[in-house]
């Protein structure tokens, strides 16, 4: 009875084994995934195909140190290339509840902000920068980066948060404490953390030009523009004409909103100047008129001339700038990639 | 690398006096010369100087790249382009119809 039990049992197993195939393998490490995610995504051709290999890799590896980066991705292939924001944030959050790492979760909040505003769902940015905050101090990236989320969402308790401690990280030893491999010179250093002082006090002051402290503002902005530095073109290397002229717009004054975004409406390529600019014309004169013109005539003030050079082009000749005098030039600075 | 954007341009032009002049910050000669070969590139292109002929960083102060100057025959220049984005050929052309 026995023996016979015991040959049943055996040739049970035997074709257990036969039916399943051979015995499973141990389950792949998170770092076998993601090495495995990266060679697919090389081969992907689609978007979907791409959401469909990140989303799959955060369900079954919701919290490794791959989580922000590959949530990054659910957010460009499904939200944006696929145009499904909700399903992207759904899974992301599911990936979310899973850690607890400040770190990672700060990563990851940060990659969802943009989504967040989309779908109207907002991510408590002062409690995602804190949750981080109490870990660890941030860097001056981190904070700018904070920043730059709190202006596009309007949350300016945030923007005057980071700002005071954006300022506190401008100074050269910041700077080079920072970049510890690099070889900066002082004078590079000092330079880098006078951008950070105009940015921060930039922000601290659009920060409370929003939050009716307009006055205030203007006087910010006013000890930034006489620190502050221009182009070539004479266009101011920070937005902080940009806002300015924006605050003293929203106070009534047309004339000097003209005045200060001009520069950057005209010759600094930038869109929201150029809004702000037609904004303040029309503020001025009621409509719309006359203001491609006076566009046109400011462009021609403006308009600095070109500076002559020599270089060698690429078969030895030397190439005098001044040549190309009489000529319509498209001038172009590239930097090889 | 998308300087081979801005040669339809200018074979387009180049006969009603339209230049294109393209100078890269970083020294790489040889790299170069082979991309112009590959590319078909028939306009300037400039290689930067170095220490007291580098005009990139010290003259014009350029940061960010690509940058670009729409110069008009007088040597004013009249637009500035951040970046080079697809599409942003035909805003240039329109810019470059108005100084040619």
């Amino acid at each position: 009875m026995k023996r016979t039990f015991a040959a049943i049992t055996a040739f049970a197993a035997i074709a257990l084994v036969i039916a399943c195939g051979s015995p499973a393998l141990p389950p792949e490490s998170v770092d076998e995934a993601y090495d495995s995610l990266k060679d697919k995504f090389g081969e992907a051709q689609t978007a979907e195909e791409k959401a469909a290999i990140a989303e799959d890799f955060l369900a079954r590896f919701p919290n490794s140190e791959y989580t922000g980066g590959v949530a990054g991705a659910i957010v460009y292939y499904r939200g944006d290339e696929l145009g499904e924001p909700q399903k992207a944030w759904d899974s992301v959050q599911a990936a979310l509840a899973k850690v607890e790492d400040p770190e990672i979760r700060f990563e990851t909040n940060m990659n969802l902000l943009d989504l967040s505003s989309e779908i109207g769902q907002p991510i408590d940015l002062a409690a995602v920068a804190a949750e981080l905050a109490e870990h660890r101090d941030l860097t001056y990236s981190e904070h700018s980066d904070i920043m730059d989320a709190g202006i596009n969402n309007e949350l300016w308790p945030v923007v005057e948060v980071h700002a005071a401690k954006g300022l506190e990280l401008a100074t050269a030893e910041a700077f080079l404490a920072d970049y510890p491999d690099d070889e900066y010179t002082i004078e590079e250093a000092t330079e880098k953390a006078g951008r950070r002082k105009a940015m921060s006090m930039t922000n601290q002051a659009w920060a409370l030009a929003n939050t009716d402290r307009q006055e205030e503002a203007v006087t910010i902005f006013e000890t930034i523009a006489a620190l502050g530095s221009t182009n070539y073109l004479g266009v101011p290397n920070t937005d902080v004409n940009v806002y300015w002229g924006k605050t003293v717009l929203g106070l009534g004054n047309a004339e000097q909103a003209l005045e200060l975004l001009a520069p950057n409406a005209i010759m600094g390529d930038s869109d929201t100047a150029f809004a702000a600019l037609k904004e303040a014309w029309v503020a001025k004169n009621d409509n719309d008129e006359g203001f491609d013109a006076y566009v046109a005539s400011t462009r021609i003030s403006l308009a600095k001339s070109i500076d002559t050079f020599t270089l060698t082009d690429y078969e030895g000749n030397d190439i005098d700038f001044a040549s190309f005098n009489g000529k319509v030039t498209l001038l172009s600075f590239w930097f090889p990639t | 690398m998308e300087l081979p954007r801005l040669q339809p341009l200018f074979e387009k032009y180049n006969e009603q006096g339209f230049e294109v002049v393209a100078i890269e910050r970083k020294q790489d000669t040889e790299r170069a010369k082979k991309f112009i070969e590959e590319n078909g590139l028939t306009y300037t292109l400039l290689e930067n100087g170095i220490d007291d002929q580098e005009i990139v960083r010290d003259l014009f102060g350029i940061r960010s790249f690509p940058t670009s100057f729409l110069i008009d025959r007088d040597g004013k220049i009249m637009y500035f382009h951040l970046g080079f984005e697809e599409g942003d050929e035909n805003e240039i052309e329109e810019q470059i119809l108005t100084l040619l």
